[in-house]
């Protein structure tokens, strides 16, 4: 029986690979909002993960960055700076803005560095030089590409015009590429003075963070304080339930497609070999053999889909970012499993129908023409 | 006057050394109003022929007539036109359209001629009255016997007013009363309409309608006559075999042995004194 | 043709449902996708034009309303006012906060108003009547379960739920509080002393007398007012709606193309297993005198017929799914309907039917009239 439902697969060739295809592309479309999601969130926090500082120091009541504001005076990090334990307090000054060059407008998160701050600068350049001088901007490189920028373009970040003098890497996703600007320019868009908005600490050599962090809440009122992977934890799991739950909605609708190819393509194999199951009925064979002949077939068809699907999220998948440099993707294993598991389901859901058609099926049908 | 006229008429298949003559070097000519039947042992060309006059196959050699049309001058795209309209096809296993009731499986061709399937409407009822379909006009063929089946198939056939009906093997999914029913209809098509009849087929009874029977074996036709029947048994089983037809023979000690299959013709072959002995 | 392929199709009705559904759920993801899409563009497009300005004044350079900081001089107000044709110059504030209630962080974009900018409308409980008042969205109040009467943080400070609305964009539920309540904020709360450079005016909804021209009093008060612009509305929301598409546009783009591409193999694995299943009959047909185009003509029908059926199965089941998305989570506005996008839609799937038809072409081109001498 098992050698006669493999054959039968294999025998309609051109409703397989078309039905193959069709389940591929479903779970390729789930993957690929599953990756496109992922990477968002993980791109959002890809800045502050790269700084990696012991402890974040930030505005009480705040306790992440993406979509935030603070602001802590500038004489809570001297503060900071004294304290037992501190190697260095690198202060950024932060805002969401929109950046507008000739092509479009994009949301962007803009980082003011102090003169020489390289600690919480870009971490690696594609392009042009840090930043030296006043109205001077690094942009993300993917940024840089989409919006046909080059070095020495202008940039206009509310009123004023910032020259591009270097490409950073690693800084861009949808939800927020990371532009840095000087510390000054950044504080006149702010109309701020004396203030910065995190702080990012480093600790000396033999501290622990935690107790850093004890340190500073109990010697400097009215902060929030908060050790790497608390912070990174707090950005990344609010950027992640961000459209959680369309995701969800279109996977159980992508899935539900997925189900109904292999319905399609299992009821279209039972039809077609209704005589030959008939004969096979009249023979013997007993329903559950030939019930579960049918499933098997369905799951075959799903695992291939699904295995054509993980190879193209694997290996071609990752190129889409070439036609569309502003997406990030991030593939897990532990997606690619939840996915598999949702495959088997649809294989045996895709196969109801048709075994519902099987049961159904007299023998005696042998008989006709 | 002819209505089919094919000469010298080749159908290779294959290449080389693998290339076999389905029909070799056939001339036939078909009168209006005649039926002729084509018989012979399987594999013999028979389906192959009736391709060819149908326009179905394009011969490695020779000319085809239909109507005064030589069809095999003609291009591809032009041989569909000639089919429909004068041609009418009956296969074995029917070909009904499952999807279409009785008078629409009939009507269907219909919309390859000229005005349509309004103009074909009162010729599929006459078709439909003339072979007792009836009460059956607006069943599927699902619900349909065998004989009604290919009664459905002869009113399509018909519909267009073809000059030629080309019937493959069409008694042979009948049993005998229907076979004889569907028998009598082509003879009737033939000689009360004037259609031009070719049957294919293995079934002796039709002899009795035919104006012709031409015998076909390795491709290449003969003429038969009706009574050319030369009845003897097979020496292994005792089955009552038309020495004439018979594929399955052998000249033993001087005599002609003729067998129903190879499997008595190897029996014989092994002890052929034990069948001689007692036939 | 039509008249077989419509019989065709009667003449399975299980195997016509599932066809249909499973291409009515193509459609549907692809509505819901572009859906999805339209909604947010609409949520942004809307939320300055909620405000029912005749014009809205920014800060030089900025030309957002979402998203974006912009901070004016107070003194700029009373300057504003004093332009001919302007009767008010209404000051609005935007606080872009993150809510945090058990450890769940949403953003949260508060608008500030004073005499005008308010909620569009009030769907539950009252609009607000005292400094402490807050007004929210009903996705914030649905993911954290809060009641009107309830308290709402703002780090430490206490408001209390007012009333509810729906405005929400760019992901984000907005929020609706008057400058007592900000005020209150700034000086009571823990974070006051950080808050010196909170800004106490983002943008002025300018309300115009009957005569006034709108582009006259907009060049008027860019002369008039130092380090301000003036946009109307309409222009605003554009820039809005850009600034979304720049973020959106390349993922829904691509996740729309794999569905137009799931579209193209559904009816192409359709309409080839049905070729497949008919091989016989076309065999029949081609016998009969029926040319390749006809043939063609008949999957072609078919398909299409297909599509026909599948496009009120497809419409049905996104908007039985966008009303589901809206109701649990009214975050997010699904626009089925958009007229331009929705009638692209139907067209290009009619485009990926005919596509979808011509996949298994070759098989009936290959189709052996001859097959219909040989027994079934």
């Amino acid at each position: 029986m098992l050698k006669w439902t493999w054959k039968s697969v294999f025998s309609q060739r051109g409703t397989l690979i078309g039905s193959v295809l069709g389940i591929a592309c479903t779970f390729i479309l789930v993957i690929f909002f599953d990756a496109v999601w992922r990477g968002e969130s993980e791109q959002v926090v890809s800045y502050p993960a790269h700084m990696k500082p012991d402890v974040w120091v930030m505005q009480s009541g705040v306790g992440n960055m993406h979509m935030a504001m603070s602001f802590v005076w500038d004489w809570k990090a001297d503060k900071i700076a004294k304290l037992p334990g501190v190697k260095q307090v690198t202060p950024i000054l932060y805002l969401n803005s929109i950046v507008t060059s000739e092509q479009n407008q994009i949301f962007a998160f803009i980082v003011g560095l102090l003169p020489d701050n390289k600690r919480a600068g870009p971490w690696k350049l594609s392009a042009g030089r840090h930043i030296e001088n006043p109205l001077e901007t690094v942009i993300p490189d993917v940024l840089a590409k989409i919006s046909n920028l080059n070095i020495a373009d202008k940039i206009h970040i509310a009123d004023k015009l910032f020259t591009i003098v270097g490409m950073s890497s690693g800084t861009y996703s949808s939800a927020n590429p990371v532009l840095f600007v000087p510390f000054s320019d950044l504080e006149d868009l702010l109309a701020s003075t004396g203030t910065y908005s995190y702080l990012l600490v480093d600790a000396d050599e033999g501290t622990r963070p935690e107790v850093l962090v004890q340190r500073i809440r109990d010697e400097v009122d009215k902060v929030n304080v908060l050790t790497h992977e608390e912070f990174i934890n707090n950005d990344y799991s609010m950027a992640i339930q961000m459209g959680v739950e369309i995701i969800v909605i279109m996977t159980i609708i992508c899935s539900v497609l997925a189900a109904l190819i292999v319905g399609f393509t299992s009821y279209s194999l039972v039809i077609r070999r209704r005589r030959e199951l008939a004969i096979i009925k009249a023979l013997g064979v007993r329903s559950i053999n030939i019930l579960t002949s049918v499933i098997l077939q369905a799951i075959i068809v799903t695992s291939i889909g699904f295995g054509i699907a993980v190879f193209f999220a694997l290996f071609i998948l990752p190129y889409t970012t070439l036609l569309q440099p502003q997406l990030t993707l991030s593939l897990s294993l532990s997606s690619l499993t939840h996915i598999g598991m949702i495959a088997f389901i649809v294989a045996v859901l895709g196969a109801l129908l048709p075994a519902w058609h099987v049961s159904r099926m007299e023998a005696a049908s042998a008989y006709h023409v | 006057m002819s209505i089919i006229k094919a000469s010298n008429l080749t159908k290779s298949f294959g290449h080389d050394h693998t290339a076999i003559k389905a029909v070799d070097n056939v001339s036939i000519s078909i009168q209006a109003a005649e039926i002729i039947l084509i018989m012979g042992p399987s594999g013999s060309g028979k389906t192959t022929l009736l391709s060819l006059l149908g326009g179905l196959l394009t011969p490695s050699q020779g000319n085809i007539e239909i109507d005064g049309v030589n069809i095999t001058a003609l291009k591809e795209t032009a041989l569909p036109a000639i089919r429909a309209l004068k041609i009418g096809f009956i296969f074995q296993s029917f070909n009904l359209l499952d999807a279409l009731s009785v008078e629409d499986n009939i009507l269907f061709p219909a919309r390859l001629r000229p005005g349509g399937i309004n103009k074909a409407r009162s010729r599929a009822s006459k078709l439909i009255e003339q072979l007792g379909l009836q009460k059956r006009s607006k069943a599927l063929p699902q619900s349909l016997s065998g004989g009604e089946k290919q009664r459905v198939a002869i009113a399509r056939a018909l519909i267009n007013e073809p000059k030629v009906i080309l019937a493959d093997e069409p008694t042979g999914n009948l049993d005998s009363q229907t076979g004889q029913d569907v028998m009598m209809l082509l003879h009737d098509i033939a000689h009360e309409q004037g259609c031009s009849v070719v049957v294919v087929t293995h079934d002796p009874r039709i002899e009795d309608i035919a104006d012709r029977i031409l015998w076909l074996e390795d491709g290449k036709l003969s003429d038969r006559k009706h009574d050319q029947h030369k009845w003897c048994r097979d020496p292994v089983c005792g089955m009552r075999i038309d020495e004439w037809t018979a594929e399955y023979t052998l000249q033993y000690s001087g005599i002609k042995y003729s067998f129903c299959s190879q499997k008595c013709l190897d029996k014989f072959n092994d002890h052929p004194g034990q069948y001689l002995s007692n036939p | 043709m039509f008249f077989l392929a419509w019989r065709q199709i009667l003449l399975e009705p299980l195997r016509m449902a599932l066809t249909a559904i499973a291409l009515g759920t193509v459609i549907a993801v692809i509505l819901l996708l572009d859906g999805f899409e339209q909604g947010q563009y609409h949520q942004l497009g809307e939320i300055v034009q909620n405000r029912k300005a005749d014009l809205v004044v920014t800060q030089s350079g900025i030309s957002n309303f979402i998203a974006v900081r912009s901070s004016i001089p107070q003194l700029a107000r009373a300057e504003v006012e004093s332009v001919a044709g302007v009767i008010n110059a209404h000051p609005v504030t935007a606080i872009p906060i993150i809510y945090n209630k058990n450890n769940t962080r949403t953003p949260v974009y508060v608008i500030v108003y004073d005499t005008w900018g308010g909620p569009l409308s009030i769907i539950q409980g009252d609009n607000i009547k005292r400094g402490r008042d807050i007004v929210i969205d009903l996705s914030l109040a649905k993911k954290y379960n809060l009641q009107i009467g309830d308290n709402f943080y703002v780090t430490d400070f206490e408001f209390r739920i007012a009333g509810i609305t729906q405005e929400a964009a760019f992901m984000m539920p907005f929020a609706f509080i008057n400058y007592d309540g900000m005020i209150d904020l700034f000086i009571e709360s823990q974070i006051a002393p950080d808050l010196s450079t909170f800004p106490l005016l983002s943008y002025m909804l300018v309300e115009l007398a009957p005569y006034a021209n709108r582009e006259n009093v907009a060049r008027d008060i860019e002369q008039h007012v130092a380090s301000v612009d003036v946009m109307i509305p309409e222009k605003l929301a554009q820039n809005d709606v850009n600034m979304g598409k720049v973020f959106f546009k390349p993922i829904m783009g691509l996740l729309v193309t794999i569905g137009y591409i799931i579209g193209i193999l559904v009816v192409g694995l359709i309409m080839y297993a049905d070729i497949r299943a008919r091989k016989r009959s076309f065999a029949v047909l081609k016998a009969l005198g029926f040319s390749f185009s006809r043939l063609f003509c008949a999957v072609l029908a078919q398909a299409l017929l297909l599509l026909l059926i599948a496009v009120p199965v497809g419409i049905m089941l996104a908007l039985g799914v966008a009303v589901f998305i809206q109701t649990m989570y009214p975050l997010y506005l699904i626009r089925l309907f958009e007229p331009v996008v929705f009638l692209q839609t139907l067209f290009i799937c009619f485009g990926f039917s005919i596509i979808g038809a011509i996949i298994p072409v070759r098989s009936i081109q290959r189709t052996d009239p001859m097959l219909a001498f040989q027994d079934a």
